[in-house]
């Protein structure tokens, strides 16, 4: 289980510097939105490796909570940039 | 040990499968072509890496958790590339050179075009 | 209050899933969260449609889900892999609804959201014009393939969430005819 959980939280690390790539360089905002919106999920998915390693609940609040702001963030970003114009 | 092993298993396709969508992030030519990537594979992957970490968990209580968090990401991503698209396509956002035929006819949103920021 | 009775519940059982611990305690806050939740969103707008559930349609929506998300991915991971312009021809559509229920116009949107090849992109429900939906196709063939698929998920969903409109008349000719509707 432990190589398992290292093999992955090191795949999650290189998605992470992909979604953080494209939000670097994406032209537009709905870009650099929807970059930021994955990288949310795959942070949440680094926590969920984490929670199954360990095996108990203490970090299954916090993908509860990370989830959904991230959500409302990107829907945050989305009615700002519709009333800005997304140079 | 059966848990365990389908529990790594269902880790490890959920993590190749976020792998891709960030992938695609950066390898797709336009923005609707990312946000498929970003809306599908993300939020498979998601959910069954939450599943493989459900079954690893030893309070039912944080199933339960779990499986909300994978039914609000099943709710919430297509919603948010829903609207992101939306707000692109209204921003006049460029599509890739392999787009052939663009249907869709912007009428302003009667919400924001009222509003003016000053 | 003009919600449904599943809204209610689902926000009930939502609640306890959150608290993870069914107790006297959870059990009486959770009625008062979920009056408060439903009293400050009762300011935004509601629809007068009302749906008949059934739960065959139900589960054969949900089967016809799993196999097309999965579906979707893999695809989506052969593209991603493999960018060649065939798999990248893109469009974006214009496909006809048949009805204006907002809610099942909401369930089949974010079905295309996680089907093979498609995204939606916008929703118009309003008056004068047809009910349309709008899509962005990845791999994209032709128009009517595209449009046949929406027009077959919407088939499905109206097969586990049915408009009350709707259900009368499926219900037989004998029932009393709803102006507008048409079978």
């Amino acid at each position: 289980m432990n190589v398992v959980v290292i093999v992955c939280i090191i795949v999650s690390v290189v998605s992470a510097g992909l979604c953080i790539a494209r939000a670097l360089l994406g032209p537009t905002v709905p870009d650099r939105a929807i970059a930021l919106d994955a990288l949310v999920v795959v942070l949440v998915n680094g926590i969920g490796i984490m929670a199954a390693r360990d095996g108990d609940g203490l970090l299954v609040d916090a993908i509860l909570v990370i989830g959904l702001l991230g959500f409302v963030a990107t829907l945050a970003v989305s009615r700002f940039t519709e009333s800005r114009g997304s140079s | 040990m059966i848990a365990d092993i389908a529990s790594a298993l269902l880790i490890v396709l959920g993590t190749l499968l976020t792998l891709v969508a960030a992938l695609g992030l950066v390898r797709l030519p336009d923005f609707f072509a990312r946000g498929h990537a970003a809306t599908k594979a993300a939020t498979l992957g998601l959910s069954l890496t939450l599943s493989g970490a459900a079954i690893q968990m030893s309070n039912r209580g944080d199933v339960a958790k779990l499986a909300l968090a994978v039914i609000a990401q099943f709710l919430t991503a297509p919603v948010a590339s829903h609207l992101l698209g939306r707000t692109a396509h209204r921003t006049g956002i460029a599509l890739s050179e392999h787009t052939v035929l663009d249907e869709l006819v912007d009428e302003p949103d009667p919400t924001t075009v009222a509003k003016d920021l000053k | 209050m003009n919600v449904p009775r599943g809204v209610a519940v689902a926000c009930y059982v939502a609640w306890l899933a959150m608290w993870a611990d069914i107790s006297v305690p959870n059990i009486l806050s959770g009625i008062v969260a979920v009056a408060v939740v439903l009293w400050v969103s009762s300011a935004l707008p509601t629809s007068t449609i009302r749906h008949r559930l059934h739960p065959v349609g139900l589960a054969g929506l949900f089967g016809h889900f799993v196999r097309l998300l999965v579906l979707s991915n893999w695809t989506l991971v052969k593209t991603t892999l493999h960018p060649t312009p065939t798999a990248l021809r893109s469009a974006i559509i214009a496909a006809p609804l048949t009805q204006r229920s907002p809610l099942v116009s909401t369930i089949v949107a974010n079905f295309i959201s996680l089907t093979p090849g498609t995204l939606t992109l916008d929703v118009r429900l309003d008056e004068p014009d047809e009910p349309m939906l709008y899509l962005h196709v990845l791999g994209f063939t032709d128009v009517e393939a595209a449009r046949a698929d929406v027009a077959q998920i919407e088939r499905w969903v109206l097969a586990a969430v049915t408009p009350r409109a709707l259900a009368d008349i499926a219900d037989g000719p004998h029932r009393a005819t709803v102006e507008g509707a048409t079978p």
